[in-house]
């Protein structure tokens, strides 16, 4: 028979992802999370966020890492990862960076208990398509 | 997707202030932890060989090469590692610890991802980012010390982030060590005795000299 202390779950402390795994989302606590990469041969991923009616890319300029807040209610859209445009009602923290000849990606969405709640779907151009709220 | 008629028509730092907090120009805003939006934001350049290297520093958060992080749970301190690449999610309420960085076991309501970046190229720095949600009402954040030999709490202050902000953080921090520092009763574990190192804050450059040695120590 189980004793109460083994009846009991441990806490998670923490866990771990890595820019270099391609694992898509991970929903846990507060955030939630999606890393990946692109080798030198493929295309790179390219955030665009649109605002004022236009669309704004958001690209290293220099070898420096790129770390950019994407405010809530902002759509953006990153090229050649998925082909919509999302709405979140938090926050996301966009992260590219460059290592031995590869590229790294990683989005944070979240911070706020609760929060990503409700996400919508874009279709941007002279007309916005939108899907329900999900 | 192709968008050449209603792309922005001006480069993006022509119109997006502080686009990138990672940019030369934009970092040093990050230095210490500055809220934005729904987080909280520090940066950390990795440039420091070892600890004693700290006493020509004067501004805040440089992190040392060799430097350890700890964490406490079920099992008592466990170190737990900062890979190249890594994204590391300290879930709220894990009490956890950078040595050589700040001389207290930090124990928050809001989960903190801390993401280690290594060189983009030879000759820039590594770095250390830190993005943490930021407290709502009701949200804290504490500064703790646990008996160094039982794990035991021997000491523990509490900020209420959430309801009075951000900007009385440092202050809290400064008073909270100075007063644990105050008395060697308050680093006295009540459970085996053992009478602990003091503690010290972020800044090195608020160091007195106890607490500069102490920084070399743990």
């Amino acid at each position: 028979m189980a004793t109460q202390a083994e009846r009991v779950p441990k806490p998670i402390l923490n866990y771990v992802r890595n820019l270099a795994d391609e694992m898509g989302w991970r929903r846990q606590g507060n955030y939630a999370i999606w890393c990946g990469s692109r080798a030198r041969n493929e295309l790179p991923y390219v955030l665009h966020e649109f605002v004022d009616g236009a669309v704004m890319p958001v690209t290293r300029i220099g070898p420096e890492p790129v770390l950019h807040r994407i405010p809530g209610g902002v759509p953006h859209h990153v090229s050649h990862l998925f082909g919509f445009w999302h709405v979140a009602d938090c926050d996301a923290v966009w992260l590219e960076t460059a290592h031995q000849g590869s590229l790294y990606y990683s989005i944070l969405l979240g911070g706020v208990t609760g929060r990503p709640s409700r996400n919508e779907c874009l279709w941007v151009g002279n007309v916005i398509l939108r899907t329900p709220t999900h | 997707m192709l968008y050449a008629d209603i792309r922005v028509k001006e480069p993006i730092d022509k119109i997006a202030e502080d686009w990138n907090y990672l940019h030369e120009n934009v970092i040093q805003k990050f230095a210490g932890f500055r809220p934005v939006g729904d987080n909280i934001y520090g940066i950390r350049a990795v440039n420091l060989e070892k600890p004693s290297d700290v006493d020509g520093v004067t501004g805040a958060f440089n992190l040392v090469k060799t430097r350890r992080n700890f964490e406490i749970g079920p099992e008592g301190v466990i170190q737990v590692p900062r890979t190249p690449l890594g994204v590391h999610i300290n879930v709220a309420g894990t009490p956890h610890r950078t040595e050589f960085l700040f001389g207290y076991w930090h124990v928050n309501d809001k989960d903190e991802i801390i993401i280690t970046l290594p060189p983009p190229e030879p000759h820039l720095p590594s770095y250390l980012l830190i993005v943490m949600g930021f407290p709502r009402e009701g949200e804290t954040d504490r500064m703790a010390w646990y008996c160094e030999e039982c794990t035991n709490l021997v000491f523990m202050r509490e900020h209420h982030t959430g309801l009075v902000g951000f900007n009385t953080f440092w202050r809290w921090e400064r008073a909270a060590v100075s007063e644990y520092n105050s008395d060697v009763r308050n680093r006295t574990c009540p459970e085996c005795g053992h009478v602990n190192k003091i503690g010290y804050c972020a800044f090195p450059a608020r160091d007195t000299p106890e607490e500069r040695q102490a920084r070399t120590l743990w």
